[in-house]
């Protein structure tokens, strides 16, 4: 038996009252949404001052967005950041050397068993230019002190480039063997492909004093750079 | 004694299990969602005192098989529309026959196929992985840059075989704009991921209020006497038992999927291969409908193993307590849990096939208007205490979307994009702009820490506002 024409036509009216009322309750919600973005500043500061949210501060050590959107930034070599894609997009691309400045709380998950920090949201992640006189969470040290540093660990130096020059893996990939020296000593490194530009290989070429960040290693015993960021220095 | 104790502790969860499946699935429209939520606010609690983390997943998994077994009961005797061309389910299509006891015998066949399908199923997958070959997680993998493409391709088949293409069409859309708007959402401080985050008032208000509400719009058929039958020969419904475990297993694993959306692949898949005939189609998606159910269940605790991620509310609760303590996954009670499973449906199976004509008429006695209007009362009670008024107008909102499918006759199952939108969105690699244009990009506010005392005034106020209700329903 089919359902009356009338019945029918109640149904469907009723069923647009009820599209109509979500839709508005939808709207409701999206505008209180935009308010708690107004106010977000003042929430996370009374957060962090009740204990309730942490603030992770340091240089951005390495960061990519995989193929899903979600971006994976290590900072100061040790902690991760994961910024999923529902926060939204990124007011600025990450790039090692950067300061980063975020608040949010470090969780675990069972698929990553190491914490990560998770921001409260995009826009609460602040990105820097490095600043010459911090190390932005990272040690500022000479070739001398890096070669004391454990390997692993993360630093700036400020050095004068003494070559570059470009050099074929047996994997066939094109890297860039490094040499600097300051005052204290000298040290050899290497940049991976993909992580150094034609100004990098110059500016480390031109002998002017330049920043690195770069990661502590050895190799044949002696003190090794991997070099992820090269800046003019002052 | 001291080595019986987790023993000891394990029986005694598997107990209050029983007790509470028994009870969230014999009343309308309350999930084990709401009992995971309600314990993982207890979790901090529970933490401090004795009870071994063993016991509280053995609870939380015995709680949910049991209810997946039960919620048949009410399904059957309760909200049966007066009128024939609105008994749209199989179950209310027999029950007006009086062959109610056969619909509760029919699902009982499914869970019980679907519990010892997907035991052997995890089972075997278990010593799988174990072997150190490609496991389940190599699969998902490998799937996943798939996954976008194949969840778009099932959320437009399945819209494009409902009855009402333009209906089921914007059913789905509101859908998944909630989604996209409640995953990111600060009016539930917590997100997601807190015990009474938004997904609690979300996924209560669209499959549970919603349906109670029109239930008590419409007036319920007086059910002719019930015939009560023998237990079914199981060995008949094999197939559509073993169907159901496999799409349970799918929904269980993959991510987005719910198992109304496989139920009614499985139907398309039938009806493409010839339907068979309106009975028997019914009966089959009786079968196929209970063991999706239990199989999503425990391959959805299963996942956190076998996949490391929670794919359901009982699993995600599970999921947050490992995370709180040391040693996670490398004490996942595995073994027990999957003993505890088949215990607790081996108990809810002799239940139903003792009880199951005395169940049935105690259930078809009490008042449905009184029982829908006291399951209303008790969730709006709870989330008005634990989310605020955001939770209301999440819970407001999801109740009225949730109704406009059934009004239409459209299937309840293009509400999923809730969860399809946002899933299919993320795999695309496409969320972050989108959810940017919307201006929703997401804010996660710490929720409020959950206070033990708050909690149990919530919920005595929650079950005195259900029992005044029922008198007042009645």
């Amino acid at each position: 038996m089919e359902m009356s024409a009338v019945a029918k036509k109640t149904a469907a009216s009723w069923a647009w009252v009820l599209v109509l009322s979500s839709c508005c309750i939808w709207l409701l919600l999206w505008l209180l949404h935009q308010q708690t973005k107004g106010r977000l500043a003042a929430d996370i500061q009374a957060a962090l001052d009740a204990g309730r949210l942490e603030q992770l501060s340091g240089t951005v050590t390495r960061a990519y967005q995989n193929r899903y959107g979600v971006w994976v930034i290590t900072v100061n070599g040790h902690d991760t950041l994961l910024v999923m894609p529902n926060m939204g997009v990124l007011a600025e691309k990450p790039e090692p050397g950067h300061c980063l400045q975020a608040a949010g709380r470090k969780r675990r998950s069972l698929r990553y068993d190491q914490p990560a920090f998770y921001p409260v949201s995009a826009s609460a992640i602040q990105l820097f230019p490095p600043n010459p006189h911090s190390g932005c969470g990272l040690p500022i040290v000479t070739i001398a002190q890096a070669a004391r540093m454990e390997v692993g660990q993360w630093a700036w130096l400020e050095v004068r480039g003494a070559s570059a020059q470009t050099f074929r893996s047996q994997a066939g990939r094109q890297h860039l063997r490094v040499w600097v020296r300051d005052e204290t000593g000298e040290a050899h490194g290497i940049m991976w492909e993909g992580q150094f530009s034609d100004r990098d290989r110059e500016l480390l070429q031109s002998g002017d004093p330049v920043r690195l960040l770069a990661q502590v290693d050895s190799f044949g015993g002696s003190l090794s750079l991997i070099v992820w960021k090269v800046e003019p220095s002052g | 004694m001291d080595s019986l104790a987790p023993w000891l502790w394990l029986a005694l969860a598997l107990l209050a299990g029983v007790a509470t499946g028994t009870l969230t699935g014999l009343i309308p429209g309350l999930h084990v969602n709401v009992v995971a939520a309600i314990l993982l606010a207890f979790s901090a609690s529970l933490q401090q005192s004795d009870v071994p983390l063993e016991a509280v997943i053995a609870y939380i998994v015995a709680t949910a098989v049991v209810q997946c077994f039960l919620d048949i009961v009410p399904s059957v005797f309760l909200g049966v529309p007066a009128s024939e061309e609105l008994a749209l389910l199989p179950v209310h299509r027999l029950a007006r026959e009086g062959r109610g006891l056969e619909a509760v015998y029919l699902s009982l066949v499914g869970s019980w196929g679907g519990l010892v399908g997907s035991l052997s199923l995890g089972f075997a997958f278990w010593v799988w992985q174990r072997t150190g070959l490609p496991g389940l997680q190599d699969l998902e993998d490998g799937i996943r840059p798939f996954l976008a493409s194949a969840l778009s391709v099932i959320a437009v088949l399945l819209i494009l075989s409902d009855r009402h293409r333009g209906w089921a069409a914007t059913v789905f859309t509101i859908s998944g704009l909630y989604g996209l708007l409640l995953f990111a959402s600060p009016i539930v401080p917590g997100g997601a991921d807190a015990a009474f985050g938004v997904l609690f008032p979300a996924l209560s208000g669209l499959f549970g209020l919603s349906g109670l509400c029109l239930s008590l719009k419409e007036s319920s058929a007086p059910l002719p006497p019930q015939r009560v039958v023998a237990p079914l020969d199981e060995a008949r419904w094999r197939g559509a038992a073993a169907r159901g475990t496999v799409g349970g297993m799918l929904v269980g694993l993959l991510p987005g999927l719910g198992a109304a959306n496989v139920a009614t692949l499985f139907e398309l898949w039938s009806s493409w291969r010839g339907a068979p005939e309106r009975e028997d189609a019914g009966k089959d998606f009786i079968v196929t409908t209970s063991a999706i159910n239990v199989s999503d269940t425990l391959f959805g605790v299963a996942a956190l193993v076998l996949l490391q991620r929670a794919r359901s509310g009982a699993s995600a609760a599970v999921e947050q307590l490992m995370i709180q303590q040391p040693g996670q996954l490398a004490v996942f009670p595995l073994l027990e849990a999957a003993a505890v499973a088949l215990l607790a449906g081996a108990a809810a199976r002799g239940l139903l096939l003792r009880l199951g004509p005395s169940l049935a008429r105690s259930v078809s006695r009490m008042s449905h208007r009184g029982l829908a209007l006291a399951v209303t009362s008790f969730i709006s009670v709870m989330v008005w205490c634990t989310t605020g008024y955001g939770g209301i107008l999440v819970l407001v909102g999801t109740t009225l979307l949730g109704m406009i499918a059934p009004l239409v006759h459209v299937r309840r199952a293009q509400a999923m994009g809730l969860f399809l939108v946002p899933v299919i969105l993320y795999y695309s690699g496409w969320q972050a702009p989108v959810v940017s244009a919307l201006g929703l990009d997401g804010i996660a506010l710490p929720a409020p820490d959950v206070d033990l005392v708050h909690l149990v005034r919530s919920l005595g106020l929650a079950t005195a506002a259900a029992l005044v209700s029922y008198r007042l329903g009645k």
